[in-house]
């Protein structure tokens, strides 16, 4: 039996329980997601990915649909939180939110649970959840690239069998000053699938910065002390942005490699939006981020970032697809990839400018190291333009650390290891750079500094394993 | 004052606008009767007089190709074609007995500027009787539908050990190197086209450059679509053997029909140890009304094996033709230090479409490639570039750099770039740089406010655009091809 008809045949037998521990709002989704799960599928071959989808949902997984009780105690769960980051930390296990450390309650957003949002604000649910990611976009041309950066089936599978998650609804005009940063942590003991989902909302004129930790706890197997169970995270991001709003969204992976991730998020920007999205992977187990977004109006500006430090057998794709439907709109993406031992990365980025779309001013780059024989390394940058007045461009480079600026170094008495640290370092920088939540930008230097001399494996470990 | 006069038929030839090469030629030819199957197959290779292993070669073609499905993966509206509807062999009747060519064929290649007659130049431009000058001068083989009417200076390349001649004669003189060499660079199941080509192809020019020669005039195949409702399917077989240099040309144009002409071209060519190929083409079939009726489908295969150490391969192209283009001249870099180098000029206009690009594929160490892509897009037409640059992992010190630009003339049109790098081997160094963007107003701002009119000042933008490309072809074709890039692009301002 096919993967998609498994998930299906789930959901239709134990239909009254994974309803009784959700939402109406969110059940009211689950009957058109069957349909579509059924008629898109999970898979669609690619020889330009590494990560195979396929083979990770076919595996058999737990589900917590009965939603049983998860640790609570979050000093014990999360020690790994950005410090000096003044933020209002809010947790998720696996799929389920288990509270925060916000000690002044302000009502004028809301953050927190998507079970409780879904029951108390059923019509703002109801006009966002799964707008984004329940449907396939018409890209308005027969010739368009037959490759598809999202997956509606796994989208579909997301809304299907999707309980709980996170929601940060920020209503039109109210600025939020302090970050919020979401903790989320995979944590079982016998093969497990989580299905996660967030629902970010800022509202007209307004303004938050969110922060997505993303960990992995590597605890023995129940039935087989000697092996680790394969965790895997099947997420669902959708981000609406107002008018004159700004968003700062980063997502910070730090998986091992027993962690798997099928990430797809989707932005929507209204005029004068301004967003910032990040998605940095200090390590990945074997990761796939999707990310569609799309500029309705004029003045709308996106910065996207991607960073991914990755050794061993590790595996990351990232698919971008960056949709510009109204003039005047601003992209600029840039990605980073420092691939060492037998990682393997790759990168699809694909802009389409559509009829109409003049002034349109969209840059895209690419710039990857290779450090090893064994490294493998995928770019695949595409234009799809379909307006005159525009400036495009894209970039792509994959190569090894510049020998003459190592020489150089060296000949002022830099030994060799370090000077390679340093220009890997300098190479990040500028993905970094563009960070606007200034404490965050020291930390991950920090981090990626620790990433780099191999500090960063053994710190995890010891943290989650205690 | 000859000068002037040239300059003057410069701007005469710009502003007749309309495709110039739209004329039919009336000789007796001799069609089969439409559709494919093995009949038709074994048919083509009896009236070729082929010996059987060839027969096989395009029987296991045939067999294959029709077991396959059409490939819809480019950035391109392929009407599907009916094959039954299209006749697999045409020739024109040779008319007098003793292997002349018919005279109206000769008038037809006068008209179009290529020179039959071995003492005439490119352009017509000398005047008749001009000393001939080896070095300036160029051998062509003329192909009209499905047959080569003449293949020039024979003799004198002969004295040098090299073999310029139609394909059919080479299956038939120097059976054992088609033997050795046919379909090893683009084997029979490539992909569909190069299938189909392979069961069907009937003419085509076939080079060999024996070691050591550096062949002293540039060759040229000059491809042209006559009768109606037939197809093209040359085949071209190049092999440079060891320290050998060979320039080579390939031209093509067709009359204007209203219905879809089908091109399906395969090129090989096979480079050994120290041996350069230089392979130019300025692509000029029909490319449709102005609304986009008719023109020819050009779908062709062009690969190049650096097979040698130090070997190099060059593609120049200047692609302004063509209802749609599906096309991707590829370098396979097996040798130690081998290097491939494309350098591209795409032009559409009105409902043109083109899909092109290369594949540079580095096998050997330190290989190195160059991938200069320009499109100029306007009307309502769609330009693509789709590369690939593969690094295997035994490939140590590789280096390619990618540049693709787009321009664009109207808002209509479309320009778009789909790059892939598959990088397996660490000491790579891959470079990948794309623009896109409409012509520099202030550009056209300063040319016209010194006078040149906004059409003159276009032209002269993208003749500069394009300059780098067109400064790689051999003279005689960079003029040409300048004057077809100003052609082609007229009426598209605004």
């Amino acid at each position: 039996m096919s993967a998609e008809k498994q998930y299906i045949d789930l959901y239709r037998s134990q239909k009254a329980l994974i309803d009784a521990n959700s939402a109406p709002a969110l059940n009211a989704c689950r009957e058109e997601a069957a349909q579509m799960l059924e008629r898109e599928g999970l898979h669609k071959p690619n020889d330009f990915t590494h990560v195979d989808s396929e083979q990770l949902l076919s595996a058999d997984y737990l589900i917590n649909l009965a939603r049983h009780e998860v640790p609570t105690n979050r000093e014990d769960l999360f020690t790994c939180a950005v410090p000096e980051l003044s933020t209002n930390v809010h947790f998720l296990c696996n799929e389920q939110y288990i509270g925060n450390t916000d000690k002044i309650n302000d009502s004028r957003f809301f953050a927190g649970s998507l079970r409780e949002f879904a029951k108390q604000h059923p019509e703002i649910v109801k006009e966002y959840y799964n707008r984004l990611a329940g449907r396939k976009l018409d890209t308005g041309d027969k010739r368009s690239s037959k490759f598809e950066t999202c997956s509606p089936g796994e989208a579909a599978l997301n809304t299907l069998l999707c309980q709980d998650g996170f929601v940060l609804y920020v209503p039109a005009g109210v600025e939020v000053q302090k970050p919020l940063q979401l903790i989320s942590l995979l944590r079982a003991v016998d093969d497990f699938m989580a299905v996660q989902r967030l629902l970010v909302i800022i509202g007209d004129n307004a303004k938050a910065s969110l922060l997505v930790c993303e960990h992995a706890s590597l605890l023995p197997k129940i039935d087989d002390a000697s092996q680790f169970p394969d965790l895997l995270s099947l997420q669902t991001t959708e981000i609406f942005v107002g008018k004159h709003a700004t968003l700062d969204f980063y997502c910070l992976e730090e998986h091992h490699e027993h962690a798997y991730r099928l990430g797809q998020v989707y932005v929507r920007l209204d005029e004068g939006a301004n967003v910032d999205l990040g998605e940095y992977a200090l390590t990945a187990g074997r990761t796939r981020n999707r990310v569609q977004i799309e500029l309705t109006a004029p003045d709308a500006k996106i910065q996207l970032y991607g960073m991914a430090a990755l050794d061993g057998s590790q595996q990351l794709d990232n698919l971008t697809f960056i949709d510009h439907q109204a003039p005047d709109c601003q992209s600029n993406e840039l990605f980073k990839y420092v691939l060492d031992e037998q990682a393997k990365g790759s990168f699809l980025g694909r802009i389409l400018v559509r009829k109409g779309s003049d002034k349109t001013d969209a840059h895209q780059t690419d710039r990857n190291l290779c450090l090893t024989p064994d490294t493998r390394m995928v770019a695949r940058p595409e234009l799809e333009i379909y307006a005159d007045d525009v400036k495009c461009s894209h970039g792509a480079t994959v190569g090894q650390l510049d020998q003459q600026a190592l020489f150089y170094m060296r000949t002022r008495g830099i030994p060799e290891e370090e000077a390679r640290m340093l220009l890997m370092f300098a190479f990040m920088s500028d993905v970094i750079d563009g960070i606007r939540i200034e404490p965050l930008k020291d930390r991950l230097k920090h981090l990626i500094e620790k990433r780099f001399r191999g500090e960063l494996k053994q710190q995890c470990n010891g943290c989650f394993t205690r | 004052m000859r000068e002037e006069n040239n300059s003057e038929e410069v701007l005469k030839d710009i502003t007749s606008g309309e495709y110039k090469y739209g004329f039919t030629t009336d000789v007796e030819t001799e069609v089969i009767p439409m559709g494919l199957n093995e009949e038709v197959v074994r048919l083509i290779s009896q009236k070729k007089g082929e010996p059987d292993w060839m027969l096989q070669f395009r029987l296991d073609a045939y067999r294959w190709w029709k077991e396959q499905p059409r490939p819809t993966w480019g950035h391109v509206l392929v009407e599907e074609v009916d094959y039954d509807k299209i006749s697999f062999y045409a020739a024109p009747k040779k008319k007098t007995g003793n292997g002349e060519v018919d005279p109206e064929i000769l008038k037809t290649f006068d008209k179009l500027g290529i020179p039959l007659h071995e003492r005439d130049m490119l352009l017509g431009n000398a005047p008749a009787g001009t000393p001939l000058d080896g070095a300036s001068n160029m051998a062509v083989d003329a192909i009209v539908d499905s047959e080569s009417q003449k293949t020039t200076y024979r003799d004198k390349l002969a004295e040098l050990g090299i073999i310029f001649c139609s394909f059919g004669e080479a299956v038939r003189e120097y059976p054992d190197l088609v033997r050795k060499y046919l379909g090893k660079v683009v084997p029979t199941r490539d992909n569909y086209y190069s299938a189909l080509n392979s069961a069907v192809f009937s003419d085509g020019s076939f080079v060999y450059i024996p070691k050591g020669v550096r062949c002293p005039m540039e060759l040229a195949s000059y491809f042209r679509i006559n009768s109606s409702g037939t197809g093209q399917f040359e085949r071209t077989l190049i092999i440079a053997d060891d320290e050998s240099y060979v320039s080579y040309l390939e031209g093509c144009t067709a009359p204007m029909r209203d219905e879809n002409q089908l091109h399906a071209a395969v090129v090989e060519i096979y480079v050994h140890d120290h041996a350069e190929v230089k392979y130019s083409t300025v692509q000029n079939w029909y490319p449709g009304d102005k609304n986009g009726k008719g023109g020819v489908y050009n779908l062709v295969t062009k690969r190049a094996l650096c097979a040698g150490d130090f070997s190099k391969i060059s593609w120049t192209q200047v692609e302004t033709g063509s209802a749609i283009t599906w096309k991707y001249p590829s370098c396979v870099l097996k040798g130690d230090n081998s290097s491939g180098e494309f350098y591209s000029v795409a032009v559409t206009n009105n409902y043109q479409e083109a899909d092109t690009g290369t594949k540079m594929i580095h096998i050997g160490k330190n290989s190195h490639s160059r991938i200069i892509s320009k499109g100029i897009s306007a009307g309502h037409s769609q330009n693509s570039y789709r590369g690939l640059v593969k690094v295997l992992p035994g490939a140590d010190g590789v280096r390619n750099y990618t540049q693709c630009d787009s321009l664009l003339l109207s808002d209509t049109c479309g320009a778009h770039t789909f790059p892939v790098m598959d990088i397996q081997n660490p000491t790579a160094m891959v470079e990948h740089e794309a623009t896109t963007s409409k012509i520099n107003e202030q550009q056209l701002f300063y040319c016209q406010q010194r006078g040149i009119k906004e059409e003159d000042a276009v032209g002269l933008i993208v003749g500069g655009y394009a300059k780098e490309v067109v400064q790689k072809l051999p003279m005689e074709f960079a003029v040409e091809a300048q004057k077809l890039l100003s052609l082609s692009i007229e009426n598209s301002v605004g």
